[in-house]
């Protein structure tokens, strides 16, 4: 078995041994190929903005589907199928979409985030979306494209992508409402924050998943779910200071001791998946991906810290 | 909009036919009249008996009060009935609820499905079949599919005229049949009224009666 109990490891870190870390830094490089190459050609046709825009963004892009790629990787493994080549390119598409649909959400102001948040609401009820602009076009072709490629009407699918959906809205709605959030009990306050992370990469974790593997059983399916909820904690971590110079509160950059309570919330949910791989399912890729990204950003945190984080800066 | 570069490739086709039908659908307002797809279906999340709490890891029946007011916006409405009886992520506390029938799968729903896609793109598959017919194409088509048609029409007739008369027997025998009904049931139940027989007009009837003369009545 590659993976150590995690109950056995000092300091409550659940440290993967060296042959899993070495095969995930593997697949990294490979799907970073894969998906420099799907990336560069779709923005090169669908999206010059982004193709001859700040190289950076173009790169975060690439970075982010590349972790959603490997992400969907272990989906696949821990739903017990294989990761073909049509999984591979949903994942690395969701990546995409997920990066535009941030973009949308975060890099333009709250009036224009609510106003996305509106059209996003007219796509899920009617399916139509309006056009405006190329990075909308190269939005509109990816998410045909994953249409294309999974069971779009699957029901446990498709309340993954409402309540995704629902979680992006209601973390809008803190934002745009901040003086009545002020207001709210400290402890109030933390536990909206705590819940709107979860469920934003809760959800979104559970829509590749269920894209994936339509016939997911529920339990892996609970498991997906707390991960994706780790990973926001963890990548808020990393945007601490990013963050609060955008003045965007998380849950992770109001808590006073935020790299005890990330460890803890590493502990308990490494702690959750079987040790023992059954019926063909493994739950190995997803924890040594979660150590990295844990470790990678705690790092970051740190860096940022003393250096001032710079919001294009790439990290893997 | 930049101009696309053409590219060969499936997928390059099928980009081009998304982003034409996209702005097809925006020019005839089409996206204004009916829904393409709807992904957020809450009325049928809500008929399902089952709730999955994604946090907990714990199968709830509806209205479960165990559920935890924080798990709320990660309730899943669980639609397979498969081995969810003897799972071991019942909640203890519903674990005993009798569980509902699952909603019956529709098949009528796909048909209606089919309508309203053929509805909905009447008009295009109208006058896309119009123009096509005109073509020089159309009509070679047309030649070659005619006396197929022509048999499919007479086939149709034919089973259409079946029909019709397989329905008017069928009716003729539910009437005899409510008659019947009718003719034996109590008088404080609900019963089908037979058919009333239609008014029928009283024939002149030739009368015997002698004629009274003018002088009788003085």
């Amino acid at each position: 078995m590659e993976y150590q109990d995690v109950r056995k490891q000092p300091l409550g870190l659940s440290r993967p041994n060296a042959k899993a870390l070495k095969r995930t830094s593997a697949l990294l490089d490979t799907y970073r190929s894969f998906n420099s190459e799907l990336f560069t050609n779709l923005t090169s046709l669908y999206c010059r903005s982004l193709d001859e825009g700040n190289p950076f963004e173009l790169r975060k892009m690439i970075e982010l589907s590349t972790k959603m790629t490997l992400v969907g990787h272990a989906c696949a493994d821990a739903a017990g199928v294989e990761f073909t080549f049509r999984r591979k390119l949903l994942s690395a598409l969701y990546g995409g979409c997920c990066f535009l649909a941030d973009s949308f959400i975060d890099d333009y102001g709250e009036e224009i985030a609510l106003r996305y948040i509106n059209r996003f609401e007219q796509l899920l009820t009617s399916g139509w979306f309006t056009v405006s602009n190329d990075r909308e076009q190269l939005f509109w072709i990816i998410i045909s494209r994953i249409f294309g490629l999974c069971d779009i009407l699957d029901p446990m699918l498709r309340q993954a992508i409402f309540s995704l959906f629902l979680a992006q809205r209601r973390d809008i709605e803190l934002r745009s409402n901040a003086i009545t959030f002020q207001r709210l009990k400290r402890s109030k306050q933390l536990q909206l924050l705590k819940t709107c992370a979860r469920d934003r990469s809760g959800h979104g974790i559970a829509v590749l998943a269920h894209c994936i593997a339509p016939s997911l059983p529920l339990q892996t399916h609970h498991f997906l779910f707390c991960a994706g909820s780790l990973i926001m904690y963890i990548d808020d971590h990393g945007d601490c200071w990013a963050d609060k110079r955008n003045s965007r509160i998380t849950y992770m950059n109001q808590v006073k001791q935020p790299e005890n309570i990330l460890t803890r919330l590493f502990t308990e949910t490494i702690s959750m998946f079987p040790a023992v791989a059954s019926q063909n399912a493994s739950f190995v890729l997803l924890t040594t991906f979660l150590y990295r990204y844990f470790t990678t950003r705690l790092e970051k945190h740190k860096t940022e810290q003393h250096r001032g984080g710079l919001s294009w800066a790439v990290y893997e | 909009m930049n101009e696309q570069k053409k590219l060969p490739g499936v997928e390059m086709l099928l980009d081009t036919l998304s982003l034409s039908f996209l702005r097809l659908a925006s020019t005839s307002n089409m996206a204004g009249e009916h829904p393409l797809l709807r992904i957020a279906n809450t009325a049928q999340f809500d008929k399902t008996p089952w709730l999955f709490d994604s946090v907990t890891g714990k199968l709830h029946v509806r209205g479960c009060p165990s559920i935890p007011a924080a798990s709320t916006s990660a309730l899943y409405a669980v639609h397979r009935r498969d081995n969810l009886e003897g799972t071991t992520l019942r909640c203890k506390r519903c674990s005993d609820m009798k569980l509902k029938k699952d909603p019956p799968n529709d098949a009528s729903d796909m048909l209606f499905g089919i309508l309203a896609l053929i509805e909905q793109f009447g008009t295009i598959l109208r006058e896309r079949g119009n123009e096509f017919r005109r073509s020089p194409r159309g009509k070679e088509f047309e030649k070659s599919l005619s006396p197929v048609i022509e048999k499919i029409d007479k086939q149709q007739k034919g089973a259409a005229g079946i029909i019709l008369s397989v329905m008017e027997q069928l009716n003729t025998a539910i009437n005899t049949l409510s008659v019947k009904a009718a003719a034996t049931d109590g008088p404080s139940t609900k019963k089908v009224q037979p058919p009333k027989k239609p008014a029928t007009k009283r024939p002149n009837r030739p009368t015997n009666r002698p004629k009274r003369s003018k002088g009788d009545s003085q």
